[in-house]
């Protein structure tokens, strides 16, 4: 009751304030401010975080932080250590062991691309619901970054720059929840979509594919997007893609099982989330191990390798025939389309490094 | 809470925008008061004690900590009508120290069981509800923080950053003859429950007072029908248990003890 009121004793300031800019600035020397993130024509509309919205000064720290090493217990990772820019923000190495004890991870790092949109979960099984909770786990994690929170704190303090960045981003000291905030609003920036590919279906005069990348695309839409959805190219949920027909593995917290871990429903067993493929052809190796270390391994898997299991993906076994019917040539030229989704403005883009 | 602190504004507000506001306030002029709600936690009839046995269903328990979060406090009086402390978030806790992120640092040992509550209006209260967890709102949102809720206090471990939530509650120790290790934690949205107590002799809130109500809280009814020798770790990947953990505390585990 009391709040409706507040709120609206707020609105009326706004009103009036908005009413003081309009009467005195001229409209000679306005600019269009520079948007804070752009957004190719054939993507879905950007979506914003209703409790951590985008600003300048918040993707700027967040940029800083991302780099920034002092977020490690032992000073010597940074989120960049795992997740590089030229790389489409993974690390090119299967299951890493850069973390802090030294111990090899168990999931290959992701790549860091149209994260704004990836609404359904993040890790590969889905387990974190935000880009801002998402953070504290490999900020905290022993084989990750363990960085004492508490510490972090201080640390950052100590560099005098930060207490004024903090306060630029978010009026407020440094603190746990604006580190993870601003991290948060930098990686929804990172939106790739100005590859060959894009520009072919914006009908953009260097959109050009030739015969081989034009026939892949054929056979990505016959069978590749139902999972890896336009524009996308990920439908953001999670399959089972026959890597394994064998899920009671429990060890390491379920982590080999899949979205299972997530869910406990045996339909979960051995799915994980579907990655993009935009740039696929940098964020080698693949799958949520990095099993595969090129290309043709992976539509290799797809062609001789897909294993049944109740919970597999029902587009790898049709007419009681598992995996994907492709020619060698046919193969060569998936390839040659998956590489038309290499974005060179995105891996070399200035604002994110 | 949010409510309450911002009553002076409001209020002050409300001359200046008059003609803005169409809520009737009458309410402001109310009396208000403080109240304590203290959390008494035994087992049966005897006083909870860490490393001390107790017969839990015919085994014998001893305890390292019981914590559990309570939030979204509301009163209600006699016409119905609930007084609510939005956003409320308080960690009850008996326990000993706690290795946070793996033992990077220490959550100090602590016992407590009794919050404040300020500005709560004079009457008589004859329901209380709370809630044993994290409302989705921020449990599905770390960076979201409201009353206590905290990373660093070791209601969130590594396992269950993986897995974006709180810990809701958690009781840890052993069965004392096998020495087997207990943990009982619940968590994740599913079970998030909303406990409500009718207090027979109504909670009497009056100006310059110390108002005080006192719940039990039974920690053998937080076990009451789970078999831990079959399950000795009741976690995420126990999903029926756990809600039955929850159930448990919704229906069991809370009862009145006093009301001053």
């Amino acid at each position: 009751m009391k709040n409706n009121q507040f709120n609206k004793i707020q609105c009326g300031f706004l009103g009036l304030l908005t009413f003081a800019f309009i009467s005195c600035s001229g409209d000679d020397d306005y600019q269009e401010p520079k948007p804070l993130v752009e957004v190719p024509d054939n993507f879905p509309s950007f979506i914003d975080s209703q409790t951590n919205p985008l600003s300048k000064d918040g993707i700027a720290l967040g940029k800083k932080l991302f780099y920034d090493k002092t977020l490690s217990g032992n000073n010597n990772v940074s989120c960049a250590s795992c997740h590089l820019p030229e790389l489409a923000f993974s690390d090119g190495v299967a299951l890493s062991n850069v973390g802090v004890s030294g111990n090899q991870l168990h999931r290959n790092a992701p790549a860091l691309i149209n994260l704004a949109w990836a609404t359904n979960g993040l890790f590969w099984d889905g387990g974190s619901t935000n880009l801002e909770s998402q953070a504290f786990a490999p900020l905290s994690h022993p084989d990750e970054m363990f960085q004492n929170l508490n510490q972090l704190i201080q640390e950052l303090e100590a560099k005098t720059e930060y207490i004024t960045l903090f306060q630029k981003a978010f009026g407020q000291p440094v603190s746990q929840t604006g580190i993870v905030k601003a991290l948060a609003q930098f990686q929804r920036t990172l939106v790739s979509g100005n590859s060959k590919y894009d520009k072919f279906v914006r009908n953009e005069a260097d959109g050009i594919l030739n015969e081989a990348e034009l026939d892949g695309l054929a056979l990505a839409e016959q069978f590749c997007f139902s999972c890896h959805q336009t524009p996308l190219l990920t439908d953001n949920q999670y399959h089972n893609n026959g890597l394994d027909d064998d899920f009671s593995n429990t060890a390491f917290e379920g982590m080999l099982q899949g979205r299972y871990r997530v869910t406990n429903d045996i339909n979960d067993l051995g799915k994980f989330k579907t990655p993009t493929l935009r740039n696929i052809e940098k964020t080698a190796p693949y799958m949520h191990d990095g099993r595969f270390s090129t290309l043709e391994e992976v539509i290799d898997h797809y062609r001789f390798g897909v294993k049944n299991s109740p919970s597999l993906a029902s587009q790898l076994n049709q007419n009681n025939t598992l995996g994907i019917p492709l020619s060698q040539t046919e193969k060569n030229n998936l390839i040659a389309f998956l590489k038309t989704l290499t974005d060179e403005e995105f891996l070399n883009n200035p604002r994110f490094k | 809470m949010k409510t309450f602190k911002n009553i002076a504004l409001t209020l002050l507000s409300s001359t200046l925008f008059f003609a803005c506001s169409s809520d009737d306030d009458n309410n402001t002029t109310q009396a208000k008061a403080n109240a304590n709600v203290t959390f008494d936690a035994r087992v049966g009839s005897a006083d909870f004690a860490l490393d001390t046995p107790y017969t839990i269903n015919g085994t014998s328990y001893q305890f390292d900590g019981l914590r559990y979060w309570v939030g979204n406090v509301e009163f209600v009086n006699a016409n119905n009508e609930t007084v609510a402390f939005e956003d409320s978030y308080f960690l009850m806790e008996e326990t000993k120290a706690v290795a946070v992120q793996e033992g990077d640092f220490t959550y100090p040992a602590k016992k407590r069981e009794t919050f404040g509550l300020n500005n709560l209006p004079v009457g008589n209260y004859t329901k209380i509800r709370f809630t044993v967890g994290v409302d989705a709102v921020y449990n599905d949102n770390l960076s979201l923080q409201a009353g206590e809720l905290s990373q660093l206090n070791g209601m969130t471990n590594i396992s269950w950053m993986w897995h974006t939530s709180y810990i809701f509650s958690s009781l840890k120790g052993k069965n004392t003859a096998s020495n087997q290790a207990i943990t009982v934690e619940t968590g994740l949205n599913a079970n998030y429950r909303t406990v409500e107590i009718t207090l027979a002799t109504p909670f009497e809130v009056k100006a310059n007072q110390v108002n005080t109500l006192g719940l039990n809280v039974d920690v053998a009814k937080i076990v009451d029908g789970i078999d831990l020798a079959a399950t000795p770790t009741v976690s995420a990947s126990t999903p029926t248990v756990m809600s039955a953990v929850a159930n448990n505390f919704r229906d069991k585990v809370f009862s009145v003890k006093s009301v001053e």
